[in-house]
């Protein structure tokens, strides 16, 4: 019985901890843009933000230009 | 210190970072990792980046820094805080955003003009009155 309490702990655990890092992964990929503004605040705009929509374009300029000139 | 040593040493505290300018407005002061033609669009580029995120709050809050993270690449700007300076970065995803920035602004520091001293007034001697009074 205590085994297989543990081995169900065990499981979800490595369940839970698959989810976190393929988690982890996919938010490291995401596109995202952050402004901070001179009095210590900073926005930070999600993939699907319209904000970040009229933001990227430019960063991608950048970046393309560094990267293939 | 010149623009182009500070970039070149940025470049070597900052492995992770593929190519840099300084500029102010759309006038390029200094590039690495790119050639001027390059460097030119980027800074135009990264001019646009700030005055568009400027607009993305109401009451024209100033920017300061912007860091876009794409597939793969982040792209970081920085300006100065009183001034018209700025310097853009790209950079590998994996770099660390706050050293890139704290770098960028060491960056910005070290090239910063110094302030001209101010000129020195020359003292006159004031005229003694004329002994020709009666």
């Amino acid at each position: 019985m205590l085994r297989r309490l543990l081995a169900l702990i065990g499981l979800a655990g490595g369940a839970v901890a698959a989810v976190l890092a393929l988690r982890r992964r996919l938010d490291g990929r995401r596109e995202r843009i952050e402004v901070h503004f001179e009095d210590g605040s900073f926005v930070s705009f999600g993939p699907t933000s319209p904000e970040t929509q009229r933001l990227l374009p430019y960063a991608r300029d950048i970046a393309a230009t560094v990267q293939h000139p | 210190m010149d623009a182009a040593q500070a970039l070149a040493d940025l470049l070597e505290v900052s492995p992770q970072v593929e190519a840099a300018a300084i500029f102010r407005g759309e006038e390029l002061l200094g590039a690495v990792g790119v050639d001027d033609e390059a460097a030119g669009r980027v800074v135009g580029s990264a001019g646009r980046l700030l005055d568009a995120a400027g607009a993305s709050r109401s009451g024209g809050a100033r920017v300061t820094q912007v860091r876009a993270s794409l597939a793969g690449t982040g792209v970081f700007v920085v300006r100065e805080p009183e001034g018209e300076r700025a310097a853009v970065a790209v950079a590998s995803r994996a770099a660390t955003p706050g050293l890139v920035f704290y770098d960028l602004k060491r960056c910005l520091a070290a090239t910063a003009e110094q302030p001209k001293p101010k000129p020195r007034r020359r003292r006159t001697k004031k005229e003694e009155p004329a002994d020709d009074a009666p």
